[in-house]
């Protein structure tokens, strides 16, 4: 065969996962929802009218108008800035929790996955704290740990931990028995090499997905926690915090708590969207009908 | 000539049962063996064994020493050091045998990086010297390209020359032409012969075409059932086979000259370990067995009729009253 033959037998390249990922629906609206959601919070000290712990005793429990846009609690507190800087402090544990979950569980299924003597003891770990729903596990470790932001992200990060783990220690379990890793053997490549270059790199596409909905059900939570007072301290701002401030005026002030569930729900519903579009895009098999 | 590679008494062991038993051969410097056999004989596992590369509870016994050292005892480390240096090995399947997430000169500087301390631009340059090497076009720009951008025929030209990275003396070619298309099989057992010429590599090419083995071997050693039932030098066996076995093998492959008929077949399967037949295991599927045959697993011996080729032999008790035609 010529070079040119050659040349011409390789395959063609297909369309790159960023454009397959665009051309996506799910993807679409879910970066449109998620992503104004993460402006809102970036930008927050910006585009918030007021100031979010400023107290002002003239305009207690004002309903929504043209100066306060979605009303006041009842220390007439701007709502709406409260949740702009709220969605900050969500967005900020939801990150937390993505990244350490993520990191432990992709060590810890690596290792597990990996190494198979180490398998049942770390995955019976795992599985004791899975036994525990995972957001009473969090609320007992963030009572425990006391009420703080970093203390929240903790408790959250050791509740998700198993899921990360275990997702990753199944494609661990695939990807360690293909050619590849066993050729890098042959060629004398050592054990944190191919675990770590080899092995890792090609299991971690199902925890992009899986990050996605951490990040959901880290923002959830939070609200959870907060809600019930083991969150971020007061007067902090954080969504559950606000919902938490309108729980006694549920009937004259229903403003307080509706929109900052409102807030919730955009988010949580923006990163669904976007794990699900993102499943369909990564992975083929999974794929029922482009959307 | 002292052997590159000796081998003594290799067995692989999946609990009770041996899927590669007793085996004996060596390799010279330069030299090519087949091993040749069908699905199930163990040839694969044989090669993996060499390495060191059985996977668990796989257990190997024996003895290999290449260049005077013994591997079966040797510590990881060490072993890891022979393992893509002096030794390399090449795989059958050439579409899962790379990382897709890296880019092909990457993952053959990898190899530079451990066994010679190569990196950077000097890595790189060494891994489109190697791409050049194995005849692939382009080799400055297919450097950065992923596997998914090459075909089967060039992927395997990678592992080639990803093999031969840290100038190996023994490379073992598992199958390394099975998964390809009838003519990239012959370009790329071109570019061995090539490259074993001007190298002066031996090579271990594990395989079951025949076709393969007379095209390219030195030697032949036919396994079956996890043992060899006969070695001997590729010309001689296949001119006249002394096992039945082989005598079944080649009268089995298609003829270009005379009638065109029913290709013969070897009535019977390969009895898997756990169902081995007592005595000799090709027995029960051998047109010329007797009583005996079930008595005992015949030895690897010269037989009486091939005092004419030293290096010959055949585990098979009828050898010396039965002679096997051509």
């Amino acid at each position: 065969m010529t070079a040119e033959a050659i040349a011409a037998a390789a395959p063609a390249a297909r369309p790159g996962v960023v454009a397959r990922a665009l051309a996506h629906r799910g993807v679409l609206v879910g970066l449109l929802l998620f992503g104004t959601v993460v402006l809102v919070a970036l930008f927050a000290d910006v585009i918030a009218p007021h100031d979010p712990v400023r107290n002002n005793f003239r305009a207690r429990l004002a309903a929504p108008n043209e100066v306060f846009w979605l009303g006041t609690d009842r220390f007439g507190r701007d709502i709406l800035s409260r949740i702009i800087h709220g969605t900050r402090v969500s967005l900020r544990i939801g990150l937390m929790v993505v990244a350490a979950t993520s990191a432990a569980g992709a060590l810890i299924g690596a290792v597990a996955g990996y190494f198979r003597a180490l398998d049942g003891p770390l995955m019976r770990v795992m599985d004791g704290l899975m036994a525990f729903p995972a957001i009473l596990l969090a609320i007992s470790l963030a009572a425990a740990l006391g009420p703080s932001e970093v203390n929240a992200a903790i408790a959250l990060t050791v509740a998700y931990t198993p899921r990360t783990a275990r997702i990753v220690r199944a494609s661990v379990l695939v990807v360690r028995e293909l050619d590849y890793v066993e050729a890098a053997r042959a060629l004398g490549a050592g054990h944190a090499h191919i675990l770590f270059r080899h092995v890792l790199p090609n299991s971690l596409t199902p925890l992009v997905v899986q990050a996605t909905y951490i990040f959901a059900l880290a923002v959830l939570a939070e609200a959870v926690l907060s809600f019930i007072g083991v969150g971020p301290p007061p007067p902090t701002p954080s969504l559950g915090g606000v919902i938490a401030d309108g729980r006694d005026y549920m009937l004259e002030a229903p403003w307080i708590s509706l929109f900052p569930g409102l807030a919730i729900a955009v988010t949580v519903l923006g990163l669904n969207l976007l794990g699900d579009g993102l499943r369909d895009v990564l992975d083929p098999r999974m794929k029922v009908e482009p959307r | 000539m002292t052997p590159l590679l000796s081998v003594e008494a290799l067995t692989v062991r999946f609990g009770r049962f041996a899927v590669v038993e007793a085996l004996a051969f060596g390799v010279a410097p330069g030299e090519v063996l087949a091993i040749v056999g069908e699905s199930g004989s163990g040839k694969s596992m044989t090669a993996l064994a060499l390495m060191r590369l059985v996977p668990p509870p796989g257990v190997i016994t024996g003895r290999v020493v290449f260049e005077g050292t013994e591997l079966l005892s040797l510590p990881e480390r060490k072993l890891r050091a022979i393992r893509g240096g002096a030794m390399a090995m090449v795989f059958q399947e050439p579409m899962t045998s790379l990382n897709p997430v890296f880019t092909v000169g990457r993952q053959i500087a990898e190899a530079l990086a451990w066994h010679r301390g190569l990196s950077g631009a000097a890595a790189r340059a060494e891994a489109v010297r190697l791409l050049g090497l194995v005849e692939i076009p382009n080799a400055a720009q297919r450097v950065s390209e992923y596997p998914h951008q090459l075909s089967g025929g060039m992927r395997q030209r990678v592992m080639i020359a990803m093999a031969l990275a840290c100038g190996p003396r023994l490379l073992i070619a598992d199958e390394p032409t099975t998964a390809l298309d009838a003519t990239v099989q012959a370009q790329i057992l071109d570019l061995l012969r090539r490259l074993r010429a001007e190298l002066g590599l031996a090579v271990i090419l594990i395989t079951h075409d025949l076709g393969v083995v007379a095209d390219f071997a030195d030697r032949v050693a036919v396994m079956y059932a996890a043992r060899i039932v006969e070695t001997g030098p590729t010309e001689a066996l296949f001119r006249a086979p002394l096992h039945p076995y082989t005598e079944g093998l080649l009268a089995s492959l298609p003829r270009m000259q005379g009638p065109i008929g029913r290709l013969a077949a070897i009535p019977g399967q390969v009895p898997p370990p756990f169902a081995l037949p007592p005595g000799c295991r090709f027995a029960p599927r051998c047109a010329h067995a007797k009583a005996p045959c079930a008595l005992a697993v015949p030895a690897l011996a010269q037989p009486a009729v091939a005092r004419r080729w030293p290096e010959r032999a055949a585990a098979c008790i009828r050898h010396d009253d039965y002679a096997v035609a051509g």
